[in-house]
């Protein structure tokens, strides 16, 4: 049964409807309106970052000359100047728009990765600093600051950075990867196998960390633990020369078997197969061990010419000259044998006084002949990062120096800086 | 004996520059030493590696009987802590039979020298005072034992820093300091020692090791770690180098060091031994405290040093290693004498195969002694049959040389257990040391090493010293064990103590080779009957070859019995 509506009724609804109406009009104005206001508030700096994102450097350059610029528009002049290749000029910018806004963190890292582009690590470590004294509880500027201690050679530094890093941000993967390879660089193989468990469990899909923790079980000897890491390392990235690098200097380290030995070599070629993926210093790995492999199946010859690829790869090397020399001794060629043992002796020597001279200046830090010392020996091993940082110590304590300034002018020339 | 602070800990600079450069595309290399750790964490240093498997461990069981045999002594480090590098280097013992009555005696080394007389029923009396020996008054470390003047007592050298005494054995009754009238010289800082025929004229001539150019105006006397003074490393100090007497007979020695080529040594030795090469030649391995390694290998006038070219000289990355104790053993059955040395936390224990031709090959790792090894300071270091199945097994004396070590770093520990490996038929090494002892297990200040069977019950047993504690005499009480021979030799134109003459023994279609010695481990000396583990076999064909190349078949003879085999006799005859 339908309800009846009166007459009444009927009436009153013909003089509601016009203004229920204009009501309805009255709230979706409003509502065009609040609309408008949040695309303005939220949307529009959205809109405008991929307009800066998507602009020429020319019509960034051209908008802050118009319009003296603000923080983002001065952070994207920086980006666009890094990326076509003018550090310094990118350096500029991130820092003029750190001084409209210091909570950019992508602008801080900007500076900072600019800075040590341009000037080097050592005034990119001040750059970190400054960040870290604006915002002390950043893990990123803590990072920031222990990357560029590890690149310094400071090696305790960033690894206590690193651990700061990780304590103030514990799920951030490359805080605990960067402590586990300054763990491993330090020889604690303890931290650094614990640093990069933490590491591969926030990021498992990360080779490195599994590498990493492979290599602190290496040196603990826990070889087999080690040799399940690399494995793992090598299934997350299959096609990469490095993992399987690892992996097949594992496997013949630890080979017990021919068939052990068998599956060491056929990691280790394909990782020289695939060497131009690899560092030098991968690449001198990758010969020694298959040099490694010939002299265990006592195949003196192969062994023979694999370490004599290790050796051009590192002349200095002395597990190269050592091997060398053994295996050119097998193949009863003992004038060659002779020579590489007499360099290896030199290599050891040198070896040992760097050693023996570090425990001088670090007994006794005023002597600056032992200073001096180091720095050559350094330089004389092509260890040219560290020379040049034992010449600029030197040179902070004695810029008069003529000896040291002259040795690190060549040297500084040498390597192109 | 490093210490901390001034060393690279076990890192292959080639392979950590490598897997860093590899891994992160850092190019850090080794100098990087400046170790530090965290404190919340704790190293298993002494938690024992468990390695071995209930079948891997057999019946092989040790107790230790120091407290009950009547070994009353202690080691006690004198002077300021932390320790230097000389209060670190600690002190050795003996195993040795010198009242000639068949038992086994005990020399302990410290700045008190004693010596126990034993009865072969685990009884030793402190004879020390009766013979004379308690009169010594010196910085004693280490011995080596050996009858230098072939009047079949065995005498004793006691090394020392800033000393040196040679014991001449007067019929079992006294030990009287003959030292002067033998012409020798104190020591700056001796060490291991060993007494060896170079010369093949029937006297034992006699090497000392010597460690670094230290005293109390050395500078630095100890080195900063981590803000902490802690005992420097060896690199810290100049070396001092061994010297090697000949013994002239009638009881006079003179320095030939420079005259045999013994002078191009590394330095800084804490291990020496001799051992017999392939045509017989002497051949001499130093164990140097990061330096190489040294094989001296005589060439009928003099030596020439062979450590790099026969690969004992370095690890298989050409490194030089932190050598510390070390022993000559036929681990693999081969017929060629292997060498093991003892070394430095971070570092594999090293074993060298020999194979042939002054050829060795690193071994450690594919043996699995470089695992359960890598993070003990190991010093005394032993080939030791446990359970006579014919295999040399290794035992290991382990302890830290920073006394402070656990305020440095607390992952480390200066008390560490000893190791003990067993060889599953010289192919794999399986650390048992947990399971075979609760006294293995026990963390100690190891460093001297010495073994020898107590009881003449064909088991070899073991004595350990702890710098900071009592002696450890671990008396094997394995079983079920194999038969055994224990052979005890007696030269007659050559040196009394048959040291050098390699003995093999053959049954059952296997050949064991064991050589006569009493030298190898640190700063002690053992037992040097030659033992032979013979497994089921019930009877055994021994022949010596002699330390003047002479070959002697001495039959088939029945096991499980101590014989004594005379240069020349052709037929063995019961031992005292």
């Amino acid at each position: 049964m339908k309800p009846e509506i009166s007459a009444a009724t009927r009436k009153s609804r013909k003089v509601i409807a016009p203004s229920l109406r204009s009501s309805r009009l009255l709230l979706v104005g409003l509502l065009f309106l609040v609309l408008a206001v949040a695309f303005w508030t939220y949307l529009r700096p959205l809109v405008r970052e991929r307009g800066l994102e998507s602009a020429s450097l020319a019509d960034l350059e051209g908008m802050a000359a118009r319009n003296g610029g603000d923080e983002r528009l001065l952070f994207h002049i920086g980006r666009r100047r890094e990326q076509s290749g003018d550090p310094r000029g990118a350096m500029d910018a991130y820092w003029r728009a750190l001084q409209i806004d210091q909570s950019d963190n992508s602008a801080w890292q900007g500076w900072v990765r600019t800075t040590e582009l341009s000037l080097g690590p050592a005034q990119a470590q001040r750059v970190a600093e400054t960040w870290l004294q604006a915002d002390p509880s950043s893990a990123d500027a803590t990072l920031s600051l222990a990357s560029e201690y590890q690149k310094l050679g400071n090696h305790p530094l960033a690894y206590d950075a690193a651990a700061k890093a990780s304590t103030l941000s514990p799920g951030n993967a490359q805080a605990w990867g960067l402590m586990g390879s300054e763990a491993a660089i330090m020889g604690e193989h303890v931290n650094a196998e614990t640093a990069f468990r933490k590491a591969a469990a926030i990021d498992p899909k990360d080779w490195k960390n599994a590498a990493g923790l492979g290599d602190a079980l290496s040196h603990l000897g826990r070889s087999r633990e080690a040799i399940g890491c690399f494995r793992d390392a090598v299934g997350l990235a299959p096609s990469e020369g490095a993992p399987v690098l690892l992996l097949g200097t594992e496997l013949l380290r630890a080979a017990m078997t021919d068939p052990e030995a068998s599956e060491a070599l056929r990691a280790l070629q394909t990782a020289w197969d695939r060497r131009s993926m690899l560092p030098p210093s991968a690449q001198f790995q990758a010969a020694l061990m298959l040099g490694d492999c010939a002299a265990r199946d006592r195949n003196w010859r192969d062994a023979v010419q694999w370490y004599e690829k290790a050796k051009a790869l590192s002349p200095f090397d002395p597990a190269a000259a050592y091997n060398l020399a053994r295996a050119y001794r097998n193949v009863g060629d003992e004038p060659s044998a002779a020579r590489e043992f007499a360099r290896h002796a030199t290599l050891e020597t040198i070896d040992r006084d760097i050693k023996v001279t570090a425990i001088q200046v670090d007994a006794n830090p005023g002597d600056d002949a032992a200073r001096l010392r180091l720095a050559r020996l350094y330089a004389k091993t092509d260890q040219l990062e560290r020379a040049i940082r034992a010449y600029q110590t030197l040179l902070e304590r004695h810029p008069s120096s003529e000896p040291a300034s002259s040795e690190l002018r060549s040297l500084l020339t040498r390597t192109g800086k | 004996m490093s210490s901390v602070p001034t060393r690279l800990p076990g890192i292959s600079p080639t392979r950590l520059a490598i897997c860093l450069a590899v891994i992160f595309g850092c190019t850090c290399v080794a100098g990087c030493s400046s170790a530090r750790r965290d404190p919340a964490r704790g190293f298993a240093a002494n938690n024992p590696p468990s390695q071995g498997r209930a079948d891997d461990v057999g019946g092989v069981r040790f107790v230790d009987r120091a407290p009950e045999a009547g070994l009353h002594y202690g080691w006690k480090i004198a002077g300021k802590r932390p320790c230097n590098l000389l209060q670190t280097i600690g002190n050795g013992c003996a195993f040795l039979d010198y009242n000639g009555d068949g038992n086994l005696d005990i020399l302990l080394v410290g700045p008190r020298v004693a010596l126990y007389r034993g009865d072969g029923a685990m009884r030793f009396t402190d004879v020390s005072h009766e013979t004379g020996i308690d009169r010594l008054k010196g910085q004693f470390l280490g011995c080596a034992t050996g009858d230098y003047d072939n009047d079949g007592w065995t005498d004793i050298y006691i090394s020392g820093y800033r000393t040196g005494v040679l014991l001449h054995n007067e019929g079992g009754r006294a030990l009287r300091d003959v030292t002067a009238e033998a012409g020798l010289k104190p020591q700056p800082w001796g060490t291991s020692a060993a007494f060896y025929d170079v010369d093949g004229d029937g006297l034992l001539d006699l090497y000392i090791g010597n460690y670094v150019r230290f005293g109390p105006e050395t500078v630095p006397q100890l080195c900063s770690r981590g803000g902490h003074m802690t005992a420097c490393g060896p690199l810290a100090y100049e070396p001092e180098r061994g010297v090697l007497l000949r013994n002239l007979g009638h009881g006079r020695f003179r320095d030939v060091t420079r005259e045999w080529g013994a002078e191009k040594v590394s330095g800084k030795a804490l291990g020496v031994a001799f051992v017999p090469g392939e045509r017989g030649e002497p051949v001499l391995a130093i164990a140097n405290d990061e330096m190489p390694g040294d094989l001296l290998v005589w060439s009928g006038r003099s030596f020439t040093n062979r450590g790099e070219t026969a690969g004992t000289g370095f690890s298989a990355a050409g490194k030089a290693y932190a050598g510390m104790g070390l022993d000559w053993g036929d681990y693999d059955n081969d017929g060629r004498l292997d060498l093991a040395v003892a070394s430095f936390e971070d570092e594999a224990k090293l074993v060298f195969r020999n194979e042939g031709g002054d050829y060795f090959q690193e071994v450690s790792a594919s043996l699995g002694v470089s695992e359960p090894s890598t993070p003990y300071v190991a010093f005394g270091e032993k080939w030791i049959d446990l359970d006579n199945d014919g295999w040399l097994d290794l035992v290991m004396a382990n302890g830290h040389t920073s006394d402070n070590v656990a305020d440095l770093d607390t992952l480390h520990t200066y008390r560490q257990r000893s190791l003990l490996f067993r060889n599953l038929e010289g192919k794999r090494m399986v650390e048992i040391g947990a399971q075979a002892s609760p006294a293995i297990a026990l963390p100690i200040v190891g460093r001297g090493l010495a073994v020898g069977d107590i009881d003449n019950d064909g088991r070899q047993d073991i004595l350990l010293v702890d710098s900071e504690g009592a002696p450890v005499l671990l008396h094997n009480e394995s079983r079920p064990t194999g038969h055994w021979l224990l052979v005890r030799l007696v030269g007659t134109r050559g040196n009394r103590d048959g040291y050098g003459a390699v003995v093999t023994a053959q049954g059952g279609g296997r050949t064991l080779t064991r050589h006569c010695h009493a030298d190898g481990s640190y700063l002690s000396a053992s037992d040097s009957r030659v033992h032979f583990g013979l497994a089921s076999e019930t009877r055994a064909s021994i022949v010596v070859r002699w330390r003047n190349g002479r070959s002697e078949s001495f039959g088939e003879m029945p096991v499980d019995h101590v014989v004594t085999l005379t240069e020349g006799a052709g037929k063995p005859t019961p031992a005292r």
